[in-house]
């Protein structure tokens, strides 16, 4: 049998790679089957850098049978565009589409966009591997659970398919060989899922139970990535990487045992209000130099309409502590969320500014497709574009021309918050 | 919304402004040591230099770089902005720690600006350091103060897309001329915060009290930073403003300015809409 082609491709910012494709392939290659009759590649494109034209003229050489793309609601234009010129091209190519953009409304992306085959929903590495098995003839769609695909005019939606109980069954993209560690754009998973339930994010719903990669398989790629002299900085993509501090103890013991080129942890997201002074002792021992943190907004009705944790008094006093140990904190509100108006925006504003993080960031609320929000934006009153990425439109008492001069303003604080001078 | 430290550096200015709103004109250059005296005194990790013409000190560079030695991680220069017609100025400024400039225009062109600087060729020379800050490649704030007067009224929406041409990072139109009605003001007012949203540049107003902006509330400056300003103003309540929800909030209107017009147009504000909201943000 000739070998199938497969392209896995994800369109990525900055320069960044992607490790949930990664994941796919380590995964599909414990297959036997797969690994002898497949040629599965990653290709990690530019979004800013490359024009889809290029993607097509790459891919046009590669020759591929079946093409899946890593989508997120940055990226949702160019996969489109690229897949719809892909099959206009190359009618007989297969695309399929897994990630947080497609997966929870894969029956309205396949009803619109005829030219995609199959949209992978949920954690997409066992489900992946079975489409190949299909498409190498060994299985029926039918019997793929995790998967929206389309069938002689008909989109057809199987069963949801259970996130994978046990971590220890996907293989670790970076010790196979699949993803080579580099600087600033190396992330390391040690778990699955999040201790809270925010109703904006896609995780806490989706993957409620926290599930972890093997202690010994997370210390292997630490002491992996720090192996590479060039990697001076790296992160975790845990959800919040302090959320236990026995836990957080014994990845700093790794990170420091390991830690022989003086490499960095930057913006690992944590929760503030955990943090004490032993927790900054830690952060110190794994080399943490900036952290992520919310709190979104700090409006009572807001928060619970979000089911956002937050408790003001141990938040301040978390980033008070970071900060006089010289680790960075940068700070996140949203604008636009259900309960909050312009001057309640303002006040959560003021109250991060009086704590003096690093840097305060802002961002304008997604409804993403597979949180509560989106589920309950009708509950809320709240409108937002249906085109990725989503961005809110108005809430009640957060009016279209509100927002948008919120974000205006938010623009201008931005620039003169985070300034950072230039030095000679 | 941040709070600024503020340094006075001395009275002399090469502008002579028919409205200068300072009272200090006369009061020599501070001495360097006194500065730096201040600047020990930190309350907050910004602070913003002023005078006068911070420019005509051939030490600013040092005040600059003092402050940064103490700490201070933003430091703003409220200016005229026509020493940073020099390029090479600018560099010595930037490069001792200042990032931050709040630059005053008061007209879109030549004639208006230099009858109301009483500079001939300020200008020029203030537009040119403007767009050689713009031109800086590295991080960057520009503010810019737009004085409303009877002389520039008319003027007020060319002086604010100039100052977006300029490139601006936020505009703000401040009331300077206690001889102009209010109401003659606030559709020039309202013209000028939609040019600037149009263009995503935001904009805050300075000296108009909460009656006559209903609506308009966000722009309010002094929601954000309080209703004390670098020069002193007098302001009364009169009888109206005792059925406004605002009255604990709101200073009420300048003491010249009542003086002048009278209080019939001020208007209790019975029901605010964002009232309580802004209440908090007092607390």
């Amino acid at each position: 049998m000739t070998k199938k082609k497969i392209a896995l491709i994800s369109y990525n910012w900055a320069n960044h790679f992607s490790l949930a494709l990664g994941y796919l392939k380590a995964y599909a290659l414990k297959n036997d089957f797969i690994r002898q009759n497949t040629d599965i590649e990653i290709i990690d494109f530019d979004t800013e850098g490359l024009n889809v034209q290029q993607v097509i003229y790459y891919l046009a050489q590669r020759k591929p049978d079946i093409v899946g793309f890593s989508s997120y609601c940055w990226n949702i234009e160019k996969v489109l565009d690229t897949a719809r010129i892909l099959k206009t091209l190359h009618p007989h190519i297969k695309i399929v589409l897994g990630g947080p953009e497609v997966g929870p409304i894969g029956s309205k992306y396949l009803k619109e966009y005829a030219f995609l085959d199959v949209v992978i929903k949920g954690e997409g590495e066992i489900t992946f591997a079975e489409l190949v098995k299909y498409y190498l003839g060994q299985i029926s769609l039918e019997e793929i659970a995790g998967i929206t695909y389309q069938s002689n005019g008909q989109v057809i939606e199987n069963p949801d398919r259970l996130p994978i109980e046990n971590l220890r069954e996907i293989p670790s993209p970076y010790l196979e060989g699949i993803l080579i560690p580099r600087d600033k754009v190396t992330y390391i998973e040690t778990y699955r899922g999040c201790i809270f339930r925010c109703h904006y994010c896609f995780e806490g719903k989706n993957l409620p139970k926290l599930r972890f990669f093997p202690d010994e398989r997370v210390k292997r790629e630490i002491e992996l990535v720090m192996s590479h002299p060039e990697v001076k900085t790296f992160h975790f993509v845990d959800t919040v990487f302090n959320f236990r501090k026995d836990r957080l103890e014994k990845i700093a013991g790794m990170i420091a045992s390991a830690n022989r080129y003086g490499a960095e942890l930057r913006t690992v997201e944590i929760i503030a209000e955990f943090v004490d002074m032993e927790t900054v002792e830690l952060f110190k021992k794994a080399h943490v130099r900036s952290i992520e943190t919310g709190p979104q907004t700090v409006n009572e009705d807001t928060l619970k309409n979000v089911n956002r944790y937050y408790k003001a008094e141990q938040f301040r006093n978390g980033v008070r502590l970071l900060e006089e140990n010289g680790i960075e904190v940068t700070a996140d509100l949203i604008i636009g969320l259900p309960g909050d108006t312009f001057f309640k925006f303002v006040k959560s504003v003021k109250t991060l500014m009086d704590m003096k993080p690093t840097t305060l960031v802002f961002s304008i609320l997604h409804v993403l497709p597979g949180t509560i929000l989106y589920e309950k934006s009708r509950e809320f009153d709240l409108k937002f574009d249906d085109k990725a990425p989503h961005l809110v439109l108005s809430a009640p008492d957060f009016p279209f021309e509100d927002i948008d001069k919120a974000v205006i303003m938010a623009f201008s604080l931005d620039k003169e918050y985070n300034i950072k001078p230039f030095s000679a | 919304m941040l709070r600024y430290k503020k340094i006075f550096l001395g009275g002399p200015c090469n502008n002579n402004c028919i409205y200068c709103p300072a009272d200090h004109k006369d009061s020599p250059q501070v001495d360097f040591s006194a500065i730096r005296n201040s600047l020990d005194q930190k309350e907050s990790d910004s602070v913003v230099l002023h005078g006068g013409e911070p420019t005509l000190r051939k030490d600013l560079p040092d005040i600059v770089n003092a402050a940064r030695d103490k700490g201070f991680r933003r430091i703003k220069l409220l200016t005229n902005g026509r020493a940073f017609s020099n390029t090479h100025y600018l560099g010595q400024v930037m490069n001792a720690g200042c990032s931050l400039f709040e630059i005053t225009l008061w007209g879109s062109n030549p004639n208006l600006h230099e009858y109301l600087s009483r500079a001939a060729g300020s200008f020029w020379e203030t537009i040119t350091g403007i767009e050689n800050i713009s031109a800086v490649p590295h991080d960057k704030f520009v503010c810019l103060r737009i004085p409303i007067c009877k002389e520039n009224l008319s003027d007020l929406e060319n002086i604010v897309i100039t100052a977006l041409n300029l490139g601006t990072n936020r505009i703000i139109l401040s009331m300077q001329d206690p001889a102009l009605s209010l109401q003659e003001v606030l559709p020039h007012i309202i013209n000028s915060i939609n040019i600037s949203i149009f263009n995503r540049v935001w904009i805050l107003t300075e000296g108009l009290p909460f009656c006559l902006m209903q609506g308009l509330e966000q722009h309010i400056s002094e929601i954000y930073s309080g209703w004390e300003t670098l020069y002193e103003k007098m302001y009364q309540h009169h009888k109206q403003c005792a059925e406004c929800v605002y009255k604990e909030l709101c200073p009420g209107t300048e003491v010249r300015y009542v003086k002048q017009f009278g209080d019939r147009e001020f208007l209790p504000v019975i029901a605010g809409k964002c009232f309580q909201d802004i209440k908090v943000l007092y607390d």
